[in-house]
């Protein structure tokens, strides 16, 4: 199987805080690989860094071949962490920002994922929940065909049915693409059946990783896993 | 996709600050009450002795303020809303992205500028109509409007890359500059006011000249190529401070 991303000796500090501390991974082509680990492990930042939010004091990284830049990221589709949607947004002026100015944007796509997930396109982002901003800017990011998808805690801070709704748009759009996807999430039972391919990080390096069936066979579900490493 | 960015990005950033203003109905309510005022104002005391049209553009003072604001407002807005994931991860170079920012700011400062000398020209003209000034009057006043209109747009590019540079150095690894950018917001976006003081030592009245310079001055000629060049300056550094010392 090809990598997709390649990263040595990543690391990376805020202040005192080692966010990355020499990681080494390598995340396969085509899969849906988890980044997992708890809070400060330095999940985010490694996806930071995949777009070039956040460069690193050393190590290389290679994605796609190429290092990251602004015009590496016409082929990567994004959620950041934390975000919020532009609040004078209407859903359909969301959709027509993609359009506009996301390489790869299908506006039908954004339209009917937008409808699916139970959406307005006349609704105003500042006056909808969390599970429904979510949800919008899931489908911002689901509509672009490019090769790599990043999401970085899609489900934080949402219900229940958002995060529902959320799964099943992610299950049906992997199944429609053929993409390399990258998703940090805390919500592992929700969605362990949504991974081939596990990274668990651990104060800023790879603790363990390995495809998702060959992890069950050898030490449990990824929950399971999860558990053995961080309790 | 490349065709046509430049304009996307500017439509989004315009938009933005367009939609909220419309919003804001009480913002409404304010300029409505605030013509109500000035149409009182002209009607009762226009036609007395010691009263100047020119008068009418002392709001203008505050416009290097306002314009610093719609730039700085731009930036601020992408840390405050937590926005600035989606803005700079777009595929494009962030020299591009502040441009597009600055060209949006520049817009709106055109549409506040056209609105508000707008609004003086058409209560000057009541004010005529009400009074019976003079053609005289009514020329000297648009001389020095056009003065004061000219100032402010001279002074705008500064002020859009000093607001620009300022909301970028808030989340920088340069914040220890903020000092400097507010003291120059402080001191240059009071330019107006510093060119008045240097030309009336007394007290405003009869004697009071309002005029800044005459409009073959060289002043304009000259300051022109300088302020662009130090907005050119400005804007280079938030461009580099974006692409490099940003803290995230």
């Amino acid at each position: 199987m090809k990598t997709a991303i390649h990263a040595a000796n990543l690391a990376k500090r805020y202040g005192k805080r080692q966010a990355l501390d020499g990681l080494d991974v390598s995340i396969p082509e085509f899969a849906v690989t988890a980044i997992l680990g708890p809070n400060g492990a330095g999940k985010s930042t490694f996806m930071r860094m995949l777009t070039g939010l956040v460069t690193p004091d050393r190590g290389t990284l290679s994605i796609l071949g190429q290092h990251p830049s602004w015009r590496l990221n016409a082929s990567i589709s994004y959620l950041p962490d934390r975000a919020r949607w532009f609040e004078w947004h209407r859903v359909a002026d969301a959709v027509a920002w993609g359009a506009g100015l996301l390489p790869g944007f299908d506006r039908e796509r954004a339209l009917a994922l937008v409808r699916d997930l139970g959406l307005d396109a006349e609704m105003e982002a500042r006056g909808m929940s969390k599970g429904q901003e979510a949800r919008l800017m899931l489908a911002i990011c689901l509509a672009r065909d490019v090769p790599l998808l990043v999401l970085d805690e899609p489900f934080s801070g949402i219900d229940m049915i958002s995060r529902e709704k959320i799964v099943a748009a992610l299950i049906d759009s992997f199944a429609e693409r053929r993409q390399t996807v990258l998703i940090c999430t805390h919500e592992i039972a929700e969605t362990e059946s949504l991974f081939d391919y596990a990274v668990f990080m651990k104060d800023g390096r790879n603790a363990l990783s390995g495809h998702v069936e060959q992890l069950r066979a050898e030490r449990g579900s990824v929950q399971d896993v999860y558990r053995q490493l961080y309790s | 996709m490349e065709h046509g960015t430049f304009a996307a990005l500017f439509r989004h950033e315009f938009h933005m600050d367009f939609r909220r203003w419309r919003n804001l109905k009480w913002a409404w309510i304010y300029v409505a009450a605030l013509l109500v005022l000035a149409l009182a104002a002209l009607t009762l005391w226009g036609g007395q002795k010691g009263f100047r049209l020119e008068f009418l553009l002392f709001a203008t003072y505050a416009f290097p303020y306002l314009v610093f604001g719609f730039s700085y407002r731009s930036v601020k807005r992408e840390w405050t809303g937590s926005t600035f994931g989606w803005w700079l991860t777009l595929p494009y170079s962030r020299a591009r992205l502040l441009l597009a920012k600055y060209a949006a700011s520049l817009g709106q400062t055109g549409i506040a500028l056209a609105a508000y000398f707008g609004a003086v020209t058409l209560l000057a003209l009541y004010n005529a109509a009400v009074h019976g000034a003079s053609g005289s009057e009514l020329r000297q006043f648009a001389e020095v409007a056009v003065q004061y209109l000219l100032i402010v747009a001279f002074i705008s590019p500064f002020m859009l890359s000093l607001g620009l540079l300022t909301g970028i150095l808030v989340r920088s690894h340069w914040k220890a500059l903020l000092p400097l950018t507010w003291v120059a917001f402080g001191v240059l976006g009071n330019v107006l006011n510093w060119l008045n003081l240097a030309r009336n030592s007394g007290p405003a009245g009869d004697d009071y000249d309002p005029t800044l310079f005459p409009l073959e001055s060289p002043v304009y000629w000259l300051g022109v190529p300088a302020i662009l060049a130090l907005a050119s300056l400005l804007l280079a550094g938030a461009v580099k401070v974006c692409n490099k010392y940003l803290a995230l």
